[in-house]
């Protein structure tokens, strides 16, 4: 590791403290970062107006996998209000739907983030207009 | 998880007391055990001295036969007075001051623990202050000691594809700044399901890494309350403006 900088040390001992501190929404941003390298969290992610549709897919997916397969309650928990935020984000953003739920399933996952206290801001905001552009549709 | 492959009490300050022990067996595996641990620090701290790498690396051997085992500093670490890396670090200092006055070679015949040598880095920035090479060298040691530590556990609990997707997408691009292995080659090559798998894969590794590097942290101080403090000073060093 002779060449390592010391930028590299500081951000290898950083993503271990970050981790450490929310390991649950540590793990979400970490899945954000590795879709888009240019985005460090998932609220970066999923609220960026120009996120792609091929993205928002992929972000779906890891979620949709983290789901089932978090290590904790808490990062299934979370796992699950990011789901439905990438649907929301294909709807706000793109307006799109990447998801074939029913609007009903759709709707108790988007409400389910929104009353979310422990989720950021953004992503809950994001699922109060989802929800909007989606009574408007029915 | 099991981080450490023997039964030995691997805390650097049980070590430190270790090697104060009476029996010279313990004594000298302690030692040779927080030798192992420290030299590259000391060694990069002297070789931004200005020293040539064979001087350096005479310094730091002369170091260790002189202060460590010869003047048992370890009789002087004392956790309630701070932690052992400053001591070392001030000891370095003295010693350096100390040969310099002497301004005499120092002798390679000294027994004592053997130095990894053929670990020695290859080159230390010219920009940096000793004090910045200690503090780099030790944060390097520390994070290739937790990557061998989490390599090794990983492979104990058959977990060898979920670090391979660990060292691919997160060691390689983060420390050798190698093109992330995309996660399509990474499904084929392990016989994976998909793609969001191998990301959840990572993650499990990440974390895995995160507490082994607590648990190594926890081992250079005496109250694990004090982590995340030598975690955040080890971060300020490393980010101070230069």
């Amino acid at each position: 590791m002779s060449m390592v900088t010391r930028q590299q040390l500081s951000d290898v001992l950083r993503s271990a403290q970050e981790i450490s501190a929310n390991p649950s929404m540590a793990a979400a941003d970490w899945l954000a970062h590795d879709i888009d390298p240019n985005r460090r969290s998932a609220v970066e992610l999923l609220t960026d107006a120009n996120v792609s549709v091929e993205n928002l897919r992929k972000a779906k997916d890891v979620y949709k996998t983290m789901r089932i397969l978090g290590e904790s309650s808490t990062d299934r928990r979370v796992a699950a209000r990011l789901y439905a935020a990438t649907i929301g984000a294909g709807l706000v953003h793109r307006g799109k739907r990447i998801s074939r739920q029913s609007d009903a399933a759709l709707k108790r996952g988007l409400e389910a983030l929104q009353a979310d206290m422990d989720m950021p801001e953004p992503l809950r905001r994001l699922a109060e207009a989802s929800l909007i552009l989606l009574d408007g549709n029915s | 998880m099991q981080l450490t492959d023997s039964g030995a009490s691997h805390t650097d300050w049980s070590m430190i007391a270790q090697a104060t022990e009476a029996d010279e067996q313990v004594a000298g595996d302690a030692l040779e055990r927080l030798v192992r641990r420290y030299w590259a620090a000391v060694y990069a701290y002297i070789r931004r001295t200005g020293r040539d790498v064979h001087e350096a690396a005479d310094l730091t051997q002369g170091f260790v036969c002189d202060i460590i085992i010869s003047r048992r500093l370890c009789d002087y670490a004392d956790p309630q007075r701070g932690r052992f890396r400053t001591l070392l670090l001030s000891s370095v200092k003295n010693y350096l001051r100390e040969t310099y006055r002497r301004d005499r070679k120092r002798s390679l015949e000294i027994d004592g623990p053997p130095l990894p040598l053929e670990e020695l880095p290859t080159e230390t920035s010219t920009s940096e202050t000793p004090d910045e090479a200690f503090c780099y060298q030790w944060s390097a040691t520390l994070i290739r000691q937790v990557l061998t530590d989490v390599k090794a556990s990983c492979e104990k609990d058959g977990l060898v594809a979920h670090w391979t997707v660990f060292e691919h997408r997160v060691v390689r691009p983060m420390l050798f700044d190698e093109q992330p292995t995309e996660h399509a080659t990474l499904v084929e090559m392990l016989n994976l399901k998909d793609e969001p798998q191998a990301a959840n894969m990572m993650i499990t590794v990440k974390r895995r890494f995160a507490r082994a590097l607590y648990q190594e942290i926890g081992r250079t101080v005496i109250d694990p309350e004090h982590i995340e403090d030598e975690l955040n000073e080890l971060l300020r060093d490393l980010e101070r403006p230069r």
